[in-house]
Formats: structure tokens, C-alpha cells, sequence
């Protein structure tokens, strides 16, 4: 197996662990390299790649299990834009036509008061909205009361976290 | 999934632990070490163990520590009291579930 090959398969793991800190990521990719080469010395012939599991698999679980800390995580949140605080400057905008739009911003907590806003997406209604943050995973009509989101929603909730 | 892959799968936790209740190693030593003692029985996807592992830190069941060892850079992995007690509880659960599942198989099979 050449370095190469290594190198080939632990950048496709590196590719899913964008979000870990560098130091983390390094730290990660050291003690795969060293299994690999432990393997190689002990099992020359080996498929030793083989062995360790596809890179997307592999990475991808790895990702999941060095998440950061919780208040590191993104955080998504809807936020409607269209407030009383507002409401004066949207009216030229809403003169031309333009609908008071909701959207969903991918939050990342800087410390344990602060969040920095990485991306946001404007949707046309909640439902759309919702369906955008919760990655399709919640569907609702465009009629849904404020019940039913909070209900579908808890529902979402508990099935991601079920402890 | 195949039944045996979901046994195994749902065992992961409880092998490393008992793997390293005795002492601290790395993480191509606990694939071997598993490997070893099972005859060969228990061998994962080597990749995988490490999600595992980290998981297991993360939940406090695991610390680690880097160590230099001739020329490389090994992580050794260290059960603590928290993972001392769950492979404690593990152990009694499992022992309760494969008893009370072979008296049933004792009945029928």
C-alpha cells in the first residue's frame, strides 16, 4: 500500500470533519495514520484500507462523534422578520410587492452569550420555513396553527434526542 | 441489518470497556486485543472503533492521553469510574438477558 493510497484515504475522511476545530482534526487524522501504519507493519499484505471501513462511513461517524461541545453546535432558528420593530421600513418593500418573509439562520454560539449567524434562507411562509430547518424532516400546511408547529415540532425533538 | 451485526453492534460499548478494564491501551491495540480474545469472533471495521471510542469519551465512560512511543504518537485510552461502573451494570443486564433468553430457547429449541 503506498502513502499515497493513505494519504487518498484520510483526506476522504478529512472531508466530513470540516466543522471540528484544526487541532481536533489533525489530532484525529494522527491516530488513524498510526493505526494504518501499526496495521502495515503487522499485517504486511494486508488490505489494510479495507480493513478500516469506507472513508465516507468512517468520516461521517467520526464527524458525529467529535461534534463539538453543545454550545458549539449550530443552532437553527426560525425568526420572522417581519416585526412591529420593523414594520416601517418593510413598508416600502411591501409596496412593491414583496411579502414579509420568514427566515431560518444556522447559528454557531461563539461563547456561551453570543451567536454568530453563518448563513440565512428567506422562505415565502412558516411551513416552508420549518421544513427547511428541520431538513424536510417536518412537513406542514401552509395552515398549520401555532399549535400544530409546536406539536410537530416537539415531536421532531423528541425523535432526534429520544433520551 | 443481519441479526448478528445488530448483536454486535449493540455490544461495542460493552467490549471496549471490557477490553480496557484492566488496563489503558491504543486504539489499534484494543481491535487486536478484541480480536485476540475472542478468537477472532469480534472483529470490526477498524475505522469504526474510533467513533466509538471518541463517543465514549465525550460520555465520560473513556479519558485518553497521547503518549510517544519510539518514533510515533499513540492515544491510550483509559476506562474511568463512571465507565468502571456502566461495565458493571452492562455486565449484570447482559448476564439477566442471556440467561432468561436461553431458558426460553431451552423450552423451544
Amino acid at each position: 500500500m503506498s502513502s499515497l493510497e493513505i494519504d487518498t484515504y484520510l483526506a476522504q475522511i478529512e472531508s466530513h470533519l470540516q466543522e471540528l476545530e484544526p487541532d481536533s482534526r489533525a489530532e484525529l487524522l494522527l491516530e488513524l495514520r498510526t493505526h494504518i501504519e501499526d496495521s502495515m507493519t503487522e499485517l504486511p499484505g494486508q488490505d489494510v484500507i479495507a480493513r478500516m471501513g469506507p472513508p465516507t462511513k468512517v468520516g461521517r461517524a467520526l464527524a458525529k462523534a467529535n461534534r463539538a461541545h453543545p454550545n458549539r453546535r449550530k443552532r437553527w432558528i426560525i425568526a420572522p422578520v417581519a416585526t412591529f420593530v420593523i414594520i416601517v421600513s418593510l413598508v416600502p418593500i411591501l409596496a412593491q410587492g414583496n411579502k414579509p418573509q420568514h427566515c431560518v439562520s444556522s447559528l454557531i454560539a461563539a461563547n456561551t452569550n453570543t451567536f454568530q449567524a453563518q448563513s440565512t434562507a428567506c422562505f415565502d411562509n412558516f411551513a416552508d420555513a420549518i421544513s427547511y430547518a428541520t431538513g424536510g424532516a417536518v412537513s406542514l400546511p401552509q395552515s398549520a396553527s401555532p399549535d400544530e408547529v409546536s406539536a410537530a415540532l416537539r415531536q421532531y425533538y423528541a425523535t432526534r434526542n429520544p433520551r | 441489518m443481519e441479526f448478528i451485526d445488530q448483536l454486535r453492534k449493540g455490544s461495542t460499548v460493552l467490549l471496549i470497556l471490557l477490553t480496557l478494564q484492566n488496563r489503558a491501551m491504543y486504539g489499534y491495540q484494543i481491535s487486536r486485543e478484541l480480536q485476540r480474545r475472542s478468537d477472532g469472533y469480534f472483529d470490526m471495521k477498524e475505522g469504526l472503533l474510533y467513533p466509538t471510542l471518541h463517543q465514549m469519551e465525550k460520555d465520560g465512560l473513556l479519558t485518553s492521553e497521547w503518549k510517544a512511543v519510539g518514533n510515533r504518537k499513540r492515544k491510550y485510552y483509559r476506562i474511568t469510574p463512571l465507565g468502571s461502573e456502566r461495565l458493571a451494570g452492562m455486565a449484570s443486564e447482559w448476564r439477566m438477558f442471556t440467561t432468561q433468553l436461553l431458558k426460553m430457547m431451552g423450552d423451544s429449541l
